[in-house]
């Protein structure tokens, strides 16, 4: 597994480098002091576990996470305890407390061989994305998401029981996403496609999709025409 | 026998015995000044007379110690107006009939001053019935007027007590302590620190031991000298050193007379951690933070300049400098402050003062 250690102390960093080196699976592919360096670090190396530090100054962790279009592995570090709760909150993978335990790194790395895979970048890896309402945050595998509704320049994204308030465009997030997974039902709703129980034709030439759980979206005749060349009804 | 009645009531109490004894004692004493004066001139110099003035007298005493009782067995003063007062209004008319009864009496067994027939007239009792009726009823206002004030003085002095008991929990809610962010950041980095530089490691346990030990002992305490806190201070940014390696430089200028002032524990430590939270910890290159403190007209001036600039937001001023706020709030009211301000200048430089009342010969106990 490739690790990208992110802590604004040297020390605190070296100390843990000293801890994951006698797991021979892992390797340190880099170190980063503050968020930025992060960012970059994580777009150029594509570590597979991420071992951040939540309180660092300048942008928080947590801020980091919501900067990318898809989510590492994050095992979150923290010298004390009210940010590990709201860690837990966003379903890290696991939340470290410094100093780290050596037997609680071993668990926790355990956790990330589950997700990444033996070889990483494996089958098992799932494209994740980092949400954020107000102080909950999720990190959520897009493929759990089902439908994706405008709100001005705010989305709502529903998923697992959950439907937080995003700050960001529909258009933005559509641009991350897997064309192939989510299609463009209408200018206000993106929908996840395996979702989709049934389609019911509307007098204007335009379809009405029911999803798993109750949900219905309509979709306009312009990419009803467009969903049925998808799936080639 | 009511409920009320089997309450113990507290005792009664001197002051009420005195203000009673010396109340009806001036009354007679001037009565019988008055008589003393006018009776050669009017031509009646009996005695009895004056028997009747001292009998009247230790009737309307114990008269209106009997009223007293009832007020106090019935908690007359403890019920709503509405039905206090025609009770208290029918015991003064019936102490009022009683004295006037025994006037009556006087009037014909001891002193014969007017003819009987005169003193059974309906008007002349009325009258005499009126004049005790007000005679009453100013003992009673000034019974209550008493009461009041006393009443008045425990409720401020309850007031006062509640208020200097809240006052303490407030102080121990807002006591600064030392950020436990910082306590397990400092432990990380020491067990790092004992493989790299055992030398160096060892002495920052020292530091770390001296810091902890100003933070456990100022703990209850209300006042420190400040240089006291200053050295807290010091083992402080020297933790802090190691954590920002060679980004953080500090300056140190305290005047000799300053450091006996006494300050509230962990006011300049606040400003000091804010000044790296917020400044130098947010430059990549670091910066430079320079601490002063002097006395100016009565006043300990308290400086923390750090390079950086403020965010703006008045949010973000964190919890540590309003929590240090308030406790000068309580401490000294308008007498002291914090500001924070940017400086202008070649480099942005955040400049954060406290000022703090010095009192003359004052020592931290």
């Amino acid at each position: 597994m490739k690790a990208l250690l992110v802590d604004d102390e040297r020390l605190a960093r070296s100390g843990l480098r000293r801890l994951l080196n006698s797991h021979d699976d892992v390797t340190v592919v880099g170190e980063a002091a503050n968020a930025d360096e992060a960012l970059a670090q994580i777009r150029r190396l594509d570590p597979d576990v991420v071992f951040l530090d939540v309180e660092m100054p300048g942008r928080s962790g947590l801020e980091l996470l919501e900067d990318l279009e898809e989510v590492p592995a994050v095992i979150f570090t923290t010298a004390f305890q009210e940010y590990a709760v709201r860690a837990f909150e966003v379903s890290a993978l696991d939340y470290l407390l410094k100093p780290i335990a050596a037997d609680r790194l071993d668990e926790a790395l355990d956790k990330a061989r589950k997700i990444v895979g033996p070889k990483g970048a494996g089958p098992g890896r799932k494209q994740r994305v980092f949400l954020r309402e107000g102080e909950r945050c999720w990190i959520v595998a897009v493929e759990e998401i089902r439908v994706l509704e405008s709100e001005g320049n705010y989305t709502r994204v529903y998923f697992a029981g959950n439907r937080p308030l995003i700050y960001k465009s529909l258009n933005a997030l559509e641009a991350t996403l897997d064309p192939t997974t989510f299609f463009r039902a209408s200018r206000s709703h993106i929908v996840n496609l395996r979702d989709i129980q049934s389609l019911e034709p509307q007098a204007e030439g335009g379809l009405v999709a029911s999803l798993t759980g109750g949900l219905k979206i309509g979709i306009s005749r312009r990419q009803a025409r467009k969903l049925r060349e998808v799936m080639s009804l | 026998m009511s409920i009320a009645s089997r309450e113990k009531a507290p005792a009664i109490s001197r002051a009420y015995w005195l203000c009673q004894l010396a109340g009806w004692s001036a009354l007679v004493t001037f009565q019988l000044i008055i008589l003393a004066v006018l009776a050669p001139t009017a031509g009646t110099p009996t005695p009895r007379l004056y028997i009747a003035v001292v009998v009247l007298g230790a009737s309307g005493f114990i008269l209106s110690h009997l009223i007293y009782l009832q007020i106090r067995r019935r908690r007359w003063l403890h019920i709503p107006l509405k039905t206090a007062w025609p009770r208290l209004a029918a015991a003064i008319a019936l102490a009022a009939v009683v004295q006037n009864a025994i006037n009556l009496l006087i009037s014909i067994f001891l002193v014969h001053l007017t003819p009987l027939r005169e003193n059974l007239r309906p008007a002349v009792r009325f009258i005499s019935w009126l004049i005790y009726v007000a005679l009453f009823a100013i003992w009673l206002m000034v019974y209550l007027a008493v009461h009041e004030f006393r009443h008045r003085r425990v409720a401020e002095v309850h007031a006062l007590r509640l208020e200097l008991v809240a006052q303490e929990a407030q102080l121990r809610g807002l006591r600064a302590q030392l950020n436990p962010h910082f306590l397990f950041n400092c432990l990380n980095s020491l067990r790092e620190l004992i493989v790299e530089d055992p030398p160096r490691a060892q002495t920052m346990v020292t530091q770390l031991s001296g810091l902890l030990r100003y933070s456990l002992q100022s703990d209850h305490l209300e006042q420190v000298l400040l240089e006291d806190e200053v050295e807290a201070v010091k083992d402080y940014l020297a933790l802090e050193a190691i954590r920002f390696e060679e980004r953080l430089r500090v300056r140190w200028s305290i005047a000799p007379d300053a450091g006996q002032v006494p300050v509230p524990p962990m006011v300049l430590q606040t400003l000091v951690e804010n000044a790296l939270k917020h400044g130098i910890s947010r430059r990549p290159e670091g910066g430079e933070i320079s601490i002063k403190a002097a006395i100016r007209n009565s006043r300990l001036e308290l400086e923390v300049v750090n390079s950086g600039e403020l965010s703006g937001h008045p949010s973000g001023e964190g919890i540590g400098l309003r929590n240090a706020r308030a406790r000068l709030q309580l401490l000294y009211g308008d007498k002291a402050k914090i500001v924070l301000e940017n400086v202008n200048g070649a480099h942005g430089q955040v400049r954060a003062a406290g000022i703090i009342p010095v009192k003359r010969g004052e020592s931290v106990p």
